[in-house]
């Protein structure tokens, strides 16, 4: 091989091998908002776990490097079992997202994860030779004649490359995309709508984390050899800042951003001859540039040079519009009919006619305290089957915390929560939502990044794309299922006569508009009591009116609704009974008519 | 025009003409308002009218776009609010209002923050006199007090530098009803009537205006109507088109 | 017995270098809110300096207050550049702390450029020890421990018996009323950059005269024991943090001692997690009283 074809061989490996790691980085922090900058130390589990199994017995070598395993694996083996290796290494850092720390907090802890793990490997010599690395780890092409072997094993990286990028689309694309994104834009949304948000993170981690042991295993085959040096966690910038510079979310983006930033820069400066005395200037000058351009991004294009596809051109992809015109949307006409099928029964509807007399929601005796101060002080109450009920009060009476307690994002201080006869207490918000209790909140939290309609379709509750293994087998098994949630998110937009805004980015709605989207996706998850924390607030007259007409909707096909609200006068139009709470405890219990006439309640409250 | 300084003693803050917001949007356009001494004026309206973002342009706190405001005849049009306070203005913010993890006394140290030590003493007990009930309290912290008293502390550390203007951003937000009352006439009334010039934006129209001497009713960042409050409070138009449901609650 | 009073003494030592840092690290978040990784990387820039200055046989005093003023401008303006415009332009948390992270690599690059990559041996002259109750401390020792005493002890008399200490604390604690309390934040905010800066460089400074070889990473390591610190007292506290390095410091030489000084690091490290996965608001921090909410609810 000449000179310059060795530098080319090298620059498409480095490229290659880059590309994998970035979308999967990408997957984890462009689509899914994880910041994980111990990254790269999965890359480094796939090259050891590669080294390992494919190099032979310790022993065998006299001495001249120590490792564990030795089991001379066949490549194909070993590159899986590199993917598997950090996939379960990419799990267990997921779990760092438990506590659900601020985000930036997430991110310091990741990088001390990587920089405790380069310091721990360079220490125990006996795990994989300490800091002096591997060495003479097996070329995967070895049986290739040498001269052929470097043109040979680019073209391996990049046909590994265009498979992965195949799986990888059914994780970025589509509807798993889409919930990545919700998660990624607000992970208490996600979970209000019954999504398993450390599951998922998990599953991704664990996808990226498989991307990462490919990416390094296929790194490792090529140099030979593999050490602490090779993965300080300043490498994760450099894929970090593939990635901004390409393009937060879009695959083809870091394609774009890898060649610009790793190699290009990181790798290229390397070949260029020393121009000074000093070794250090040329690598450092990579780096600083690298930080440069980071920075620049971050400062005057934060989206990347391709940014993350838009909208609209996702709708086409998600539902096809000619197809949904066909359907005209007759349903708009007649209410009834139509919210029969967007609240379709969640197949116990023979149950919930046996238990026609019995409360949905019973709540025994709630307690709550915020750093000394009551919110919530021993409330009880129940909400009836079939019902709309209001919670009214003063400001500061804790309506909005026992909903949060009853919803399961306020942890109760004592007391209980049952729901369709189950003891909900100790049930997590997002396992609450799934039964059929689902809520809204008081400052809408859209998912600012998708459409309208995404935000409504993301909301259906298990979808076959949701899992991992599902959105695997491809558009022809989530498919059909796809277009009838779109249809029901179609006729939802209807109802709340919406329909125009369907393709509008969630966060560019009007403040009202967004309230009325955060009380959809509340239904889209086919409630069966819905929580609505203050839903007319900030609404006009015009769209309170539109709001309330859809709610006696929706009850007129089964759906509870508890409804936190200040407005008396929707209260009034909608509620068939109403809670009155004052300083933390139930105060009274009636119909809003009956409300009025009585003295204390009008002391209380009404007159304020 | 009638004139909002009928009500009162001398104009001491004067708005003319105010379009401010936020990067490049304005919320509120052309707004004309004064406050003059001795007096209580109101700013009311509908969510969303733009009443906090008036007040933060006044304070400093939003970017104008037009308009001037004047202290005492002086032009403190974009003045940051610091320089406003040194010039005396009090301001009392909504709901976080307070430096929670200090004491009660320390909240009022720093509202003299400006002032000789001497001074500060003497001021801190012109405003026991003016809430007594602190007195007992000087040492609590104030993140653990009760919303009432926690509303004295904050008033109390606004009066430290004895202003002439007093602004209030929705006092009785996150407050017990029974306290609505007591903060809107023990404060900002009482305050008026010892001559300060107070400018109250209230989400409680009604309890507001019978308590203030002029309202500004605010639809859609304009004044939609500047009156005596007895005026907007008994114009039955009033209360269904712009102040809808506030009214009544 | 012995090795442990013996591990405590160096445990001591580590720990005050580390509580200095790590106060400055703590206060600069209690004001800006931003994790500053770049601290690490303002830290190596000291201790190059230092190293430099003291090698040319400058008292370690004079070179104490030189770096650290260097340090703290450099600091302050930092921010003016560069931190607060970059938050003024809407980024996040995740974006403000990758922005640090490319200033931390930039600086670090240009330090070892200007300083050639291998690590120094630095031979100081404070190799004679002094003992007393068991413990043994070298001279280099006893003067970092007295530095931070007295850096601590002024910053305490700054925080609480100052005008501008108090606008300080008011400032960290609710911006807006202490501009309602006439406050000039804007000020205030660089004069706690200036101040953060120089605990910054005194600790750099100090990490030199300890530290017998080290290479210019050292300050993004160290960085992880400095926010250890801060997060094990309550991060934006600066007496937690005083503690908290001392504990820092005490374990790790523990560590270093009973098993093996390769992992000298791997405890700090560790304390870090743990904390971040079981207690992020802290240790000695009582419920109700910390208002920074580290966790998104």
């Amino acid at each position: 091989m000449t000179g310059w074809e060795y530098y080319a061989v090298v620059l498409l490996v480095d490229f290659g091998t880059f590309l994998i790691a970035a979308w999967g980085l990408n997957l984890e922090f462009g689509v899914a908002g994880v910041p994980n900058l111990a990254y790269i130390f999965l890359v480094a589990a796939g090259a050891y776990t590669y080294a390992i199994t494919t190099l032979g017995p310790s022993s065998g070598n006299g001495g001249f490097q120590h490792y564990v395993i030795g089991a001379h694996l066949p490549y194909p083996v070993a590159i899986l079992c590199a993917a598997a290796v950090s996939a379960v290494l990419g799990a267990l850092v997921g779990i760092t997202g438990l506590k659900r720390l601020r985000p930036d907090y997430q991110a310091m802890a990741l990088l001390v994860v990587s920089i405790t793990a380069t310091t721990l490997v360079s220490a125990k010599t006996s795990l994989v030779n300490g800091s002096a690395g591997l060495a003479l780890i097996p070329n995967p092409l070895h049986s290739i004649e040498p001269s052929k072997r470097g043109w040979a094993y680019v073209g391996m990286v990049f046909l590994i490359c265009l498979l992965v990028f195949a799986v990888l689309r059914r994780f970025t694309d589509g509807p798993f995309g889409r919930l990545l994104r919700a998660m990624r834009d607000d992970e208490e949304a996600a979970l209000a709508i019954g999504k398993n948000v450390v599951a998922l993170r998990i599953a991704v981690q664990a996808v990226g984390g498989a991307m990462a042991g490919v990416s390094g295993a296929l790194l490792a085959g090529f140099l030979g050899g593999w050490s602490p040096g090779a993965w300080l966690f300043i490498e994760t910038m450099a894929l970090l800042t593939a990635i901004i510079v390409g393009g937060i979310g879009n695959n083809w983006g870091v394609v774009l951003g890898t060649a610009i930033v790793p190699t290009l820069i990181v790798q290229g400066v390397q070949f260029l001859p020393d121009i000074s005395s000093n070794p250090e200037l040329i690598p450092q000058l990579g780096w600083i540039i690298l930080g440069c351009l980071t920075i620049g991004f971050l400062f005057f294009r934060p989206a990347g040079v391709i940014p993350e596809t838009g909208v609209r051109r996702r709708h086409r992809v998600i539902a096809e519009p000619a197809e949904l015109a066909e359907q005209p949307a007759d349903g708009a006409k007649n209410g009834a009919s139509m919210s029969n099928w967007l609240i379709a029964p969640r197949g116990d509807a023979d149950r919930r006619l046996a238990d026609e007399r019995e409360d949905i929601l019973v709540v025994d005796d709630i307690h709550r305290d915020f750093g000394g101060v009551r919110a919530v002080d021993g409330a009880t109450f129940s909400v009836q089957r079939g019902s709309i009920t209001g919670l009214i009060g003063p400001n500061g009476a804790g309506k909005s915390t026992a909903l949060g307690i009853v919803s399961g994002f306020v942890r109760a201080g004592r007391g209980t929560v049952r729901f369709d006869g189950a003891d909900v207490t100790r049930a997590p918000n997002y396992r609450r939502a799934r039964r059929g209790l689902v809520r809204t909140f008081q400052l809408s939290r859209e998912f600012a990044t998708l459409s309208t309609l995404e935000n409504l379709v993301v909301a259906a509750p298990r979808a076959r794309s949701e899992s991992a293994l599902g959105v695997l087998r491809g558009r022809r098994y989530w498919g059909a299922e796809e277009r009838e949630i779109t249809q029901r998110a179609r006729r939802l937009l209807a109802l709340f006569q919406m329909e125009d805004k369907a393709a509008e980015r969630a966060g560019n709605l009007s403040g009202g508009q967004k309230r009325m989207l955060e009380v959809m996706r509340g239904v889209m998850t086919q409630p069966s009591l819905l929580l609505l924390d203050e839903p007319t607030a900030g609404l006009s007259p015009r769209l309170t009116q539109r709001l309330g007409d859809a709610c006696l909707a929706l009850r007129e096909e089964g759906l509870s609704i508890l409804l936190v609200e200040h407005e008396l006068e929707t209260v009034d139009r909608l509620c068939d009974t109403v809670i009155v709470m004052v300083q933390g405890k139930v105060f009274a219990r009636g119909s809003m008519a009956d409300l009025r006439t009585r003295k204390e309640v009008q002391e209380a409250y009404l007159v304020g | 025009m009638a004139d909002a300084s009928e009500s009162g003693g001398k104009t001491a803050l004067e708005v003319e003409g105010l379009t401010a917001g936020y990067g490049d949007i304005e919320i509120v356009h052309g707004i004309d308002l004064s406050v003059s001494e001795g007096s209580l004026v109101s700013v009311v309206g509908p969510n969303g009218a733009g009443k906090s973002t008036l007040l933060k342009a006044i304070l400093g706190l939003v970017k104008v776009f037009d308009g001037s405001i004047r202290l005492d005849g002086h032009d403190v049009t974009r003045f940051p609010l610091e320089q406003l306070v040194r010039r005396g203005i009090g301001y009392v913010p909504q709901v976080d209002d307070v430096f929670e993890t200090l004491r009660v006394h320390e909240n009022l140290e720093m509202g003299g923050y400006l002032l000789d030590k001497p001074t500060r003493a003497r001021r801190i007990e012109e405003v026991l006199e003016f809430f007594p009930v602190l007195a007992e309290h000087m040492r609590r912290y104030v993140g653990t007090m009760s919303g009432g008293e926690r509303k004295m502390v904050a008033v109390g550390r606004a009066l430290m530098t004895s202003p002439r203007v007093v602004i209030f951003d929705e006092p009785t937000a996150g407050l017990a009803p029974t306290l609505v009352q007591s903060v809107l006439e023990d404060q900002a009334r009482a305050l008026a009537d010892r001559g300060k010039a107070v400018l109250l934006v209230e989400q409680r129209a009604h309890a507001a205006l019978q308590l203030s001497d002029w309202a500004y009713v605010l639809v859609q960042g304009r004044v939609a109507r500047s009156a005596r409050a007895a005026d907007v409070l008994s114009d039955p138009e009033m209360g269904e088109v712009f102040l809808g449901g506030a009214v009544k609650s | 017995m012995g090795i442990f009073v013996q591990t405590l003494g160096f445990g001591i030592a580590a720990g005050a270098v580390i509580s200095l840092g790590a106060v400055g690290f703590t206060v600069q978040f209690g004001i800006s809110n931003v994790l500053n990784i770049t601290y690490g990387a303002f830290m190596t820039l000291a201790a190059f300096l230092g190293y430099v200055l003291l090698n040319r046989g400058l008292d370690v005093w004079v070179v104490l207050v030189a770096v650290g003023v260097v340090i703290a401008i450099a600091s302050a303006v930092f921010n003016r550049v560069f931190l607060s415009p970059l938050r003024g332009r809407g980024a996040g948390f995740v974006n403000l702390i990758i922005g640090t992270v490319a200033a931390a690599i930039i600086l670090q690059g240009v330090i070892v450029i200007a300083a050639g990559p291998s690590a120094v041996t630095y031979g100081q002259q404070y190799g004679k020890t002094v003992s007393g109750a068991g413990l043994v401390f070298s001279l280099a020792q006893l003067i970092i421990i007295s530095i931070t005493v007295a850096l601590m002890f002024g910053l305490h008399l700054l925080l609480t018996r100052t005008k501008v200490g108090r606008a300080m604390r008011a400032t960290s604690t609710n911006r807006t009323v202490a501009r309602a309390c006439g406050i000039r934040t804007e000020r205030i905010i660089d004069l706690t950059w200036l101040l953060t800066g120089f605990l910054c460089g005194a600790a750099g400074v100090a990490l030199a005269v300890t530290t017998v070889t080290f290479d210019f990473s050292i300050g993004s390591t160290f960085l992880i024991y400095m926010i250890a610190a801060s997060v094990l007292g309550g991060i934006g506290q600066p007496y937690g943090a005083m503690i908290g390095g001392l504990v820092v410091g005490i374990t790790s030489q523990l560590g270093a001692a009973y098993w093996s000084p390769a992992y000298q690091d791997v405890v700090a490290f560790c304390i870090l997690i743990a904390m971040l996965l079981i207690r992020p608001r802290g240790l000695f921090v009582a419920a109700g009283v910390n208002r920074r909410n580290l966790s998104a609810t």
